[in-house]
């Protein structure tokens, strides 16, 4: 009986590290922008906040699996996601593409950072001495 | 105990050994990939130098570049990363087109050595500095080594994120910093502005610290338009990546955890098999 118990807590735990691999890939802040933002286009919305409180409370909610904060705006990155976070009046225009159209539209701000040749990111990779050894 | 049954047990033994092994074995070589896959992303780039490295540092100085131009404020960065071995910064960095020169009548010009000169002004007070306070990376929006603290003609209104590390030679990491925002605009502007936007003392001693690092200093010229201090930056014009310039995959560690689930649910099952056959072998 023992065995059986062992087994079954075994595969409850890998079905746990399963659901939590699937649904941490799965992170998008799609549906939450397009609930509490306006929509002005397709894929376009705007928010009442400046760009770097709205870009905080995305970071929040949703954490990125990359950032990169730009004079010009804050650009979020998502495993099906690219989020542009730009400044519009006394608040925001939020951009919302998936992750090659995104690529391609913010290029100028993400490009080497984000991917390169080959998809071959080259600007601020490294950890530093902040990433432990 | 006949033959037969001391045989049967063996075999049992061993296949579950075989089995606890198999799903040891297997969790372990996933969590191998995991690592190997971190440590290769953490050692693409930083070449030239610096905390940002040449690529990175000429990207930093043409954005503040480009945010001093459209708000006339100079931006820069001071980071003492307690460091005294890291290394300079190869070739010091400058703005292709500085959008700030000097505004008063006979003051001295900023100098735009060309590049690859050995021994310029430029490169001259980078050394300076350098060996005056080893481990500090200072740069701003005239380029790398300059303070525009310290150049009033070109830069009458500044901004500069400071940060002050402390690094752990037991730990091998920075374990602590404190960080600052300095300016003689008639502003407030202080470390939580950073908080405020996202960027944690917890991101600047993290995996990515100098990602942060950077983010922190081009979040500046936004952080001072938002306050109303000046105008926002205009956007770049859309530029399109060349053929065979594409978006980074995902990393790995979300396949690598998958697997490991994926083992872990495998593993179970077949103890559950195993341990079926043995109980009715045994009824």
């Amino acid at each position: 009986m023992k065995h059986f118990v062992g087994g079954g807590l075994l595969a409850v735990l890998g079905a746990i590290v399963l659901a939590g691999a699937l649904v941490s890939g799965n992170t998008s802040p799609r549906g939450w922008i397009g609930s509490h933002y306006s929509k002005v286009g397709n894929g376009v919305y705007r928010a009442p906040g400046p760009p770097t409180a709205v870009a905080a409370t995305l970071t929040r909610k949703f954490k990125p699996s990359d950032r990169a904060y730009d004079p010009a705006g804050v650009f979020l990155r998502y495993p099906n996601a690219v989020v542009a976070v730009l400044p519009d009046g006394k608040g925001s225009r939020v951009l919302i593409d998936d992750v090659d159209r995104g690529y391609r539209r913010h290029y100028s701000y993400i490009g080497s950072r984000w991917g390169g040749p080959s998809g071959r990111a080259s600007v601020f990779r490294g950890g530093g001495p902040g990433s432990g050894k | 105990m006949s033959g037969s049954g001391k045989r049967g047990k063996t075999a049992d033994t061993v296949g579950r050994q075989i089995v606890i092994w198999s799903i040891v074995l297997g969790v372990i070589g996933l969590i191998v990939v995991l690592v190997v896959a971190d440590n290769n992303d953490d050692e693409v780039g930083f070449s030239g130098g610096g905390l940002f490295g040449s690529e990175g540092a000429g990207r930093l100085v043409e954005r503040l570049n480009a945010a001093a131009g459209a708000q006339q404020i100079c931006y820069g960065w001071e980071i003492d990363s307690d460091l005294p071995g890291m290394t300079d910064y190869i070739t010091p960095v400058t703005p292709s087109a500085p959008a700030l020169r000097t505004p008063a009548p006979g003051a001295t010009p900023l100098p735009t050595p060309a590049p690859g000169t050995p021994q310029s002004e430029t490169e001259q007070r980078l050394r300076d500095t350098l060996a005056a306070e080893p481990g500090v990376d200072v740069g701003s929006n005239l380029g790398t080594g300059v303070d525009p603290r310290e150049r009033p003609q070109e830069c009458p209104r500044w901004v500069v994120f400071t940060a002050d590390y402390y690094y752990d030679i037991t730990e091998e990491e920075w374990t602590s910093v404190t960080q600052g925002i300095e300016t003689n605009l008639p502003l407030q502007l202080s470390p939580s502005d950073l908080r405020q936007a996202g960027i944690t003392e917890v991101d600047l001693l993290g995996d990515q610290a100098n990602a942060r690092l950077a983010d922190a200093v081009g979040a500046l010229p936004m952080i001072v338009a938002e306050k109303g201090a000046a105008p926002p930056v205009p956007q770049i014009d859309v530029q399109a990546p060349p053929a065979g310039d594409k978006i980074s995959p995902p990393g790995m560690a979300r396949y690598v955890w998958m697997g490991i689930g994926g083992v872990l649910v495998a593993g179970g099952l077949v103890w559950i098999v195993i341990a079926a056959v043995r109980s009715r072998r045994s009824a």
